[in-house]
């Protein structure tokens, strides 16, 4: 997809997506409306109509998220990102995982213009006002108006190598934003490059564009990879960049808004407060960014992502992005051909589920243990893992709910682990544990004992256990017909021949 | 109320439909019910009108009770007479309420009891009039899910009411599940078999289905299912008198199957499908020789799935077991428990507590308590959450879940016990010793409560669409979705 | 008579030798349409070859699980219903 506005054309026709024409406050009412279509899995939302701002000034959202696995809706919560890629929204897990796998494994390098739709109006110096868009506030107690579903570009001191990465900003006025660096994150590294150097970071924060680059600014790459690469083969097609105004960045030709500017190395700002993960994180001083310039489409809108509510864009895209990141790693670089890797919304990011078929002799524990040795590399998000079968579904939570808790010994299946980073995410961190800086860990092998035989394993006895598939699929083609209500679901991984 | 009447009140709810195509009672009609159950909000209560062989004869009821996992009680709530829209506490109080004032049954005369329309004697006994289902394709044999099994104990008098699974062996023979922990097996082994006598027994589909809430609630030794089924119901069950057997049964049951368990028989019972999500193995059990059965015309029969999600058996144990323990830890003084429910993804197991937290070896004796709970036979782990984690609305599973990920640092909060607890042949987890021997399941505790001796700032709360919004804004926003 | 019928493995187990010897056997099978146990007197084997008139005998594991097929002529259908054949 092009831009945001085809991917919204699209989320429109599939019925993904509904125009709100009543004018909207950006303060607080677009996110609460936001915040009330997660909870109803209800549509992505653009609000045609900003009070306060000019006509053609829009704010969406709702762009990236998804219901959730624990109650069978009519979509699933990686269904959206199909639709941006071209997938069918319907398309299983394992399979979703396995087109990304298969995208980012053929990067397309971008192709620089000349023009584009990002530089229709340009605003520089003393004209560029932070205050003229209009960013959202989303939260009551706030710290103030926030950017959330956007993409900073930033390059390495000492090298070319360019991130793409999310970051959010809070707007401290006309000229200046304050910005969190997840401490993971490439940006951050870079960011104390400069730092160190008493140098300022140029940056450019690219608002919309193609929605592959929403996706890669939320993908942990590798040091050194092209996120321009990665965003072109995730599309299918080279992502046109354009030279930014007052730096030498390059930006996607088809974003909506582009801030430019400079990072201070030495002002900061109080950011916050926000309720990043779902509880309040107090203000706390971050990185003064000082904007240069803001360009943007004659019209431009702004997505955005309501945090703080479940299940919001942004927790959503983190969930599939470095799930697949841990699928991906699991694959390439420990040749551990896993079939899937969940990382609920449920569970707060602190579960990751890998599905596989255990392929030989303390495979669960080398494939779990990999996983939590990795857990620094993605914010520290998760310290619990999960290895289910491969005759488990990834359309229901309640299978992976039902292996860990029924049918697991809790003295053969639980393997604690002792000292795990401190996440940004957990409740459970006591001041102690703090100050030593590490909590513990865990991963739970729900499989069947290796020296059980066939004989003593019991089937599961569900849908896909206990009825022959061709009377279940007989029984789905009649279902709505004898009048039951609902859409029949089958769990196609969980058939045992009988 | 019988299931006839309660059928009329799902209809008019628009919460039954009528099926009259033709569908086999072998696997067929109940894998439609299987199919319904997973359908979030779709638990359409059903009835088969036309099962294959059994036309005008008897009819299969599914779904029942199923209910969705965000309200597991809807149905069981319409059963007490509540609105279908109850609210968890609404049911779980108004149950306890109940529960305080049990109503001794009444006997009824044979010429009022609709039960003894059709009457079959001796060598017309067939058990085969009726279409019990093959509700698994591994299943050992055809069963008998929902239904209420009466023995007396000779001794006192007590009248044990109780749910087990029933195996239809021949024409007048059953065999069930019957393990020696429950009370009405235990009434078998110690007082009838260990005495070399047979035991009289009944056993009944259909009557009022609040019945299942009585037989299936943990009742000290002693206690009569059949004063708080009446209970519930606010008024006396009417009994009448078995054709066979000195013991009463619902005047308005379905069906009723009376006869002797003989001492010292087995057969083979089993496999079957359970509760558990697996497949629970063969393994000899007493023997039911049926000497007489009595039924209405056209029973109604219904049935649940063990081990589908989320099942009529699920709404069952999940709408009374909680609110059970709830009242047995006040009564064991443990004041500061908020709510107990069961992880909807589950059956009998992942129980979750809210508690508050007043001293320091609160929690642990809480779990010691918990632990040495029958109900933890069934079931392997359970949870503790803060007292002001919600539980008792529909997001309850979800805040449990976002409690496990974000409240539980696994080496100082999840406890686990020896392996020395009894468990029943059921656990799936259980090697072959530990299914000969009973022993060597163990239990484990997600403890997501704040620790007691945390400081105020160590204390993060989680917050809710309420904390973010003004609750003007969140009105608005209510309404203007509702428009788009 | 039913058509086919199903048998328990550990059943079988325990008249292998008389199986094995071409004998006469007493054995719970399960009717395969009806589910109805009934005990019969009648001869086993693996084929129908030597056993005119043989129905499919479907064996099954303890979970229910399929464990191959073994046909059986039924020479008598006993009255009552044996629990000591079927006991274990």
């Amino acid at each position: 997809m092009r831009n945001l506005r085809v991917y919204m054309k699209a989320l429109e026709e599939s019925g993904h997506l509904k125009a709100v024409k009543g004018e909207t406050d950006s303060n607080l009412e677009a996110a609460a409306l936001t915040a009330q279509s997660y909870q109803e899995v209800g549509p992505a939302l653009h609000f045609q109509n900003v009070k306060g701002y000019p006509k053609g000034f829009t704010l969406a959202s709702g762009l990236f998220t998804g219901p959730g696995n624990l109650f069978l809706e009519k979509f699933k919560y990686w269904s959206r990102v199909c639709i941006a890629m071209g997938l069918d929204p319907m398309v299983t897990y394992d399979k979703f995982q396995g087109f990304l796998l298969e995208r980012i494994s053929h990067p397309i390098y971008p192709v620089q213009l000349n023009t584009g739709p990002a530089k229709q109006v340009i605003h520089k110096g003393a004209d560029a006002d932070l205050n003229a868009l209009p960013f959202p506030r989303l939260h009551e107690k706030d710290g103030g108006r926030y950017g959330t579903l956007q993409t900073m570009i930033a390059q390495d001191l000492d090298s070319d190598w360019v991130v793409w990465e999310n970051v959010r900003t809070m707007v401290l006025d006309k000229n200046r934003l304050v910005g969190h660096f997840p401490s993971h994150t490439h940006i951050a590294e870079i960011f104390a490059k400069y730092k160190a150097a008493k140098k300022p970071m140029p940056f450019c924060l690219s608002i919309g564009g193609p929605p592959m680059v929403t996706l890669t600014s939320f993908l942990p790459l590798g040091k050194g990879v092209s996120p321009a690469g990665v965003a072109g083969g995730l599309t299918l097609d080279p992502i046109e960049l354009i030279k930014a105004e007052t730096n030498s960045l390059f930006i996607p030709t088809e974003a909506e808004v582009v801030i430019e500017g400079e990072v201070s190395p030495k002002d900061t700002a109080p950011e916050g407060p926000y309720p990043e993960f779902w509880f309040y994180r107090e203000a706390q001083p971050a990185p003064v960014f000082h904007v240069k310039a803001i360009t943007h489409r004659k019209d431009p809108i702004i997505p955005f992502s309501v945090d703080g509510v479940k299940p919001s864009d942004t927790h959503n895209l983190m969930s599939l992005m470095i799930s697949f990141e841990l699928y991906n790693r699991l694959i390439n670089v420990r040749n551990f051909p896993v079939k899937w890797v969940q990382m609920p919304l449920e569970f707060n990011l602190n579960f990751v589920i890998i599905c596989s078929k255990p392929y030989f002799p303390g495979y669960v524990a080398w494939s779990s243990k990999y996983v939590l040795s990795q857990a620094r590399h993605f914010g520290a998000l998760y310290n619990k893992v999960v290895f289910v079968d491969d005759k488990t579904t990834s359309l229901h939570l309640e299978e992976p709910i039902l292996f860990m808790i029924q049918r697991t010994h809790p003295n053969r299946g639980y393997h604690f682990w002792d000292q795990m980073p401190i996440g940004p995410n957990i409740r459970f961190a006591s001041a102690e544990q703090k100050k030593k800086g590490y909590v513990s860990g865990l991963y739970i092998d729900t499989t069947w004992p290796m020296d059980w035989t066939p004989d003593d394993i019991p089937r599961r006895c569900n849908l896909e256990g206990a009825y022959p598939e061709e009377m279940v699929r007989k029984v789905a083609a009649n279902y709505k017909k004898f009048g039951f209500k609902g859409t029949p679901v089958i769990f196609e991984e969980e058939f045992v021949p009988f | 109320m019988d299931y006839r009447d309660y059928a009329e009140l799902l209809r008019k709810e628009g919460m039954l439909i009528e099926i009259n195509e033709e569908v086999s009672w072998n696997l067929e009609a109940i894998c439609y019910t299987a199919m319904n159950y997973r359908v979030e909000n779709g638990q359409t209560a059903h009835i088969f009108n036309n099962v294959k062989g059994y036309k005008g004869k008897a009819r299969l009821f599914g779904s029942f009770v199923a209910s969705p996992k965000k309200a597991p009680h809807q149905k069981s709530a319409m059963i007490f007479g509540l609105p279908k829209d109850a609210t968890w506490p609404t049911f779980r109080d108004e149950f306890l309420r109940r529960f305080d004032h049990p109503l001794k049954p009444i006997v009824v005369e044979a010429g009022d009891a609709v039960c003894k329309q059709h009457v079959m004697m001796g060598k017309d006994v067939n058990l085969f009039a009726f279409p019990w289902p093959m509700i698994h394709q591994s299943d050992g044999g055809r069963y008998g899910t929902i239904q209420t099994h009466i023995i007396e104990d000779p001794d006192t008098g007590w009248v044990n009411w109780g749910n087990y699974r029933m195996m239809i062996v021949s024409k007048n023979r059953m065999t069930g599940l019957v393990v020696g922990v429950q009370h009405g097996p235990s009434i078998f082994y110690q007082k009838y078999e260990a005495r070399n006598i047979p035991a009289p027994f009944c056993y009944v589909v259909g009557g009022d289905p609040i019945i299942n809430f009585a037989a299936g609630t943990n009742l000290p030794a002693g206690a009569a299912e059949a004063d708080y089924a009446g209970g519930f119901r606010q008024e006396p069950m009417k009994l009448v008198r078995a054709e066979t057997q000195k013991l009463y049964v619902p005047a308005d049951a379905e069906i009723v199957i009376e006869g002797v368990m003989m001492p010292y028989e087995r057969l083979d019972e089993g496999p079957q499908g359970e509760y558990t999500g697996f497949v629970h193995g063969r393994a000899p059990m007493p023997v039911y020789h049926v000497h007489c059965i009595t039924y209405r015309d056209n029973p109604l029969i219904p049935y649940s799935i063990g081990g589908a999600t989320f099942s009529d058996e699920q709404a069952i144990s999940q709408s009374l077991t909680p609110v059970e323990i709830y009242r047995q830890l006040h009564v064991a003084g443990f004041k500061a428990v908020k709510d107990v429910r069961f992880l909807p993804d589950l059956l009998w197991d992942g129980m979750v507590i809210a508690t508050d937290n007043p001293y320091p070896s609160y929690i642990q004796e809480l779990r010691a308590w918990m632990e040495c709970h029958k109900v933890g036979l069934w079931g392997t782990q359970f949870m503790f959450v803060d007292g002001d984690v919600d539980i008792s609305g529909p997001d309850f599973a979800s805040n449990v879940y976002q409690e496990m990920g974000t409240k539980a640092d696994p080496k100082r909060d999840l406890f686990r016990s020896d392996n020395d607890h009894l468990c029943t042949p059921l656990n799936p987890t259980m090697d072959e010793k530990g299914k000969k021997t009973g022993v060597g399941a163990a239990r484990l505790l997600w403890d997501c409560t704040t620790p007691y001796e945390w400081t105020k700032e160590e204390i993060v709360k989680p917050v809710k669409a309420a904390d973010l919004f003004p609750s003007k804004v969140l009105d608005k926003a209510k309404s203007v979705y509702k428009g788009l | 008579m039913a058509e086919a019928y199903q048998i328990f493995e550990a059943w079988v187990k325990k008249v292998k030798n008389q199986i094995d010897k071409g004998e006469e056997v007493t054995v719970t099978v399960i009717d395969a349409d009806t589910f109805e146990k009934i005990t019969v007197r009648g001869k086993i084997g693996e084929s129908k070859e030597n056993l005119p008139g043989a129905i499919p005998l479907k064996v099954i594991s303890d979970l229910g699980e399929k464990r191959g097929n073994m046909f059986i002529k039924v020479i008598e259908e006993m009255d009552e219903l044996s629990s000591k054949a079927a006991e274990t």
